[in-house]
């Protein structure tokens, strides 16, 4: 009887001990499905967060890029605005002092000098103004051109000698005889190197100035600009390229100027791919060193191991790229255009790519997981084999001078346009399969607004002045097409042209004739029948010059034995 | 001495400009907007056009383009006036035809320059 008893009590204790662990149980799974709704209430809360801030965010950013278009479009409109009434007030206290029969009172003469002076300087600061927006607002256009160097430099000189002779100071230009050509933006570096010249001769006295130049290794070029003026203390030193910096209120009283200069100095040496640094010894004078890219687009002929390469139609491209979103936006229109896109999720896979395929260009998202776009771009540059292919970053806005300053070529910000994006791969391109153009005009500024044209298409061109020039021109290198005018001295374009289709090696040369000749029929027909397409000046629209010339330089494409030089 | 059709509409630039020209000797006729300025060019057969860009009712530019496809005006050169640092005007006037250009504001010795030439080559 107690075993039956005993088993009773075990199984009464068991049963409570089930009905405890099953209540646990429950509560427990309670406390689990109610810690998970909580859960799933604060991720879903979380998401909606995350949604709300990245909305907040697109619409931030938007107002800060309408903003800043906005900015610039009323500093454009503005500095108009205010230099309507300022070329009346030059213009008038000008024309004052130009007859002195005018001028009942000579002893006004030094007034009106100063009126004019003042007005002059709020001009400067105006423009300086305005240029300095633009550049923020990445509106400054650049041109790029081969240019000789020594050229510039004596130019440059004329131009600041009256400036140097006014503090009585002396000038010396020093440089190696045989600087050569530098391709970059001419107007740039002209300015770059004015505004440090009138810098110096402004703070200098009965001392001495002097501009050097020289080739550096690594494909750059060096101008220094030194002084034995007035110097700058260590404070001075390092605010010197902020806007508005100059060592204090009285120094603009004193020695004129708008306080800009230095920073446009600066901003301009970023965007060619330089820098500018200044050093300063107070009261012994300043040195301002600006080292810039001997050629914009780190753009050295093609190596002979490269031209063999296995490519796409126009060329290879590689795109690094996290985002799977960005990179099919970014891969699609290069794709559809003919190019081979190779794709990198993360760095270490770009360079890796970039070493294997050695790409004709890298599109670069800075945002990347592994390492961040700057290292990346910072180990392209340099890595001797990869430094010289142009990589185009893609960025938020107001970060392209860090890219730049890095050696980005290009600059790209998101939404991508891809109309935008092939315009720039064509321009990073252009040394690899740059066609070349040979426009033939004895007028300059015809030569120049042609230039501009072709170059904007990322071009090149070659310019001859004369008939004779062209020929000599056309026998150093054939280009894709010759731009020829006909109305010149001596060798006029009929001339060359009959030349030209007398010669084997040029026979099928693509020439367009832009002439403002009014021609005879018969002149008309024996064109036609010589030239591919006849332009007349004034008759002819930007776009219509550009699409006969495109057109010729992928005829010439296709059939590439017509560009080997005779 | 040559005639000069300077289109205009700012009164004070037009007022200088002219009379600072007078003084050089030239004959000089005013034209106050692009559509008069395409007008008198025909009517007036000035030896050289300066024109500002930015002008009422027909714009610099799309006066340029007028003068230079019409055959009876396109040989009579045309410098068109701009303002500082717009890179963009500059090309498209040359691009619409004008056979030179200058920046304002005007510098006489400069601009008399480019006049001259145009004149001579005339």
């Amino acid at each position: 009887m107690r075993s039956v008893e005993q088993l009773e009590r075990r199984l009464e204790r068991e049963k409570r001990a089930r009905k405890a662990a099953e209540a646990i149980a429950e509560e427990k799974t309670r406390e689990i499905y109610d810690t998970n709704a909580r859960l799933q209430e604060l991720n879903n809360s979380l998401e909606e967060l995350v949604r709300q801030r990245t909305t907040e965010l697109a619409a931030a950013r938007d107002e800060a890029v309408r903003a800043s278009q906005a900015k610039s479009d009323f500093l454009a409109s503005m500095s108009h605005e205010l230099r309507t009434p300022l070329n009346a007030i030059i213009g008038y206290s000008e024309m004052l002092l130009e007859e002195p029969d005018d001028l009942m009172r000579p002893e006004l003469r030094p007034d009106l000098q100063k009126i004019r002076g003042a007005g002059k300087h709020l001009l400067g600061l105006i423009n300086d103004i305005l240029d300095l927006s633009k550049i923020e607002a990445g509106k400054m256009d650049l041109f790029f051109e081969a240019f000789d160097l020594a050229a510039l430099l004596s130019e440059v000189s004329a131009t600041v000698e009256p400036l140097v002779a006014k503090n009585g100071n002396s000038f010396e230009l020093r440089h190696e005889p045989d600087l050569g050509t530098m391709s970059s933006d001419q107007t740039k570096i002209r300015q770059i190197l004015l505004n440090l010249l009138s810098n110096a001769t402004k703070f200098t006295t009965q001392g001495r100035i002097t501009l050097s130049a020289r080739r550096l290794i690594g494909n750059r070029v060096e101008f220094e600009v030194s002084d034995t003026g007035i110097g700058m203390t260590g404070d001075q030193l390092a605010a010197i390229f902020q806007p508005f910096s100059q060592a204090d209120a009285s120094t603009t009283r004193n020695y004129g100027g708008t306080g800009l200069g230095l920073a446009i100095t600066q901003q301009f040496c970023r965007m060619l791919g330089g820098e500018v640094i200044a050093d300063s010894v107070y009261g012994k004078g300043s040195t301002f060193t600006v080292t810039v890219p001997e050629v914009y687009t780190y753009a050295s002929a093609p190596q002979p191991s490269q031209l063999g390469r296995q490519r796409g139609a126009i060329g290879t491209v590689l795109v690094v790229d996290d985002e799977r979103e960005g990179t099919r936006m970014l891969a699609e229109p290069l794709s559809q255009e003919g190019y081979r896109v190779l794709t990198a999720a993360g760095g270490t896979d770009g360079l890796r790519l970039a070493r294997e395929e050695k790409p004709d260009a890298i599109i670069l998202d800075v945002i990347n997981p592994d390492f961040d776009g700057w290292t990346i771009l910072r180990l392209l540059k340099t890595d001797a084999e990869l430094c010289d292919i142009p990589v185009i970053l893609v960025t938020m806005l107001g970060e392209r001078d860090m890219g730049f300053a890095l050696g980005a070529a290009e600059h790209l910000t998101k939404p991508i346009n891809p109309k935008e994006l092939l315009q720039l791969l064509a321009r990073v391109q252009r040394p690899a399969t740059a066609p070349d153009i040979l426009v033939v005009d004895d007028d300059q500024s015809t030569r120049d607004m042609l230039r501009r044209m072709l170059v904007r298409e990322g071009w090149t061109v070659r310019e001859a002045a004369s008939g004779t020039e062209g020929l000599q021109q056309l026998a150093k290198a054939t280009p894709a097409v010759m731009l020829l005018d006909l109305m010149m001295p001596e060798v006029d374009g009929f001339e060359v042209l009959r030349v030209v289709r007398q010669t084997a090696a040029w026979r099928d040369l693509p020439v367009v004739i832009v002439t403002s000749k009014d021609l005879s029929r018969y002149e008309l027909e024996w064109l036609r029948g010589h030239a591919m397409d006849v332009l007349q000046k004034g008759a002819y629209s930007r776009s219509e010059l550009i699409a006969a010339v495109r057109a010729m330089v992928e005829a010439a494409r296709r059939t590439p034995s017509r560009l080997v030089p005779g | 001495m040559a005639k000069i059709l300077l289109v205009e509409d700012n009164e004070l630039n037009r007022d200088m400009l002219s009379r600072r020209l007078i003084r050089q000797g030239y004959e000089v006729v005013i034209a106050h907007d692009g559509a008069s300025g395409v007008e008198m060019t025909g009517a007036e057969r000035p030896d050289l056009v300066l024109m500002d860009m930015s002008l009422p009712v027909l714009d610099g530019w799309e006066a340029a383009q007028r003068l230079k496809a019409d055959p009876v005006t396109r040989s009579i050169p045309v410098i068109a006036l701009t303002a500082h640092a717009m890179t963009a005007d500059r090309e498209k006037a040359l691009a619409a035809g004008c056979d030179d250009y200058d920046t304002k504001p005007i510098e006489l010795p400069r601009l008399l320059g480019k006049m001259q030439r145009l004149l001579r080559g005339a």
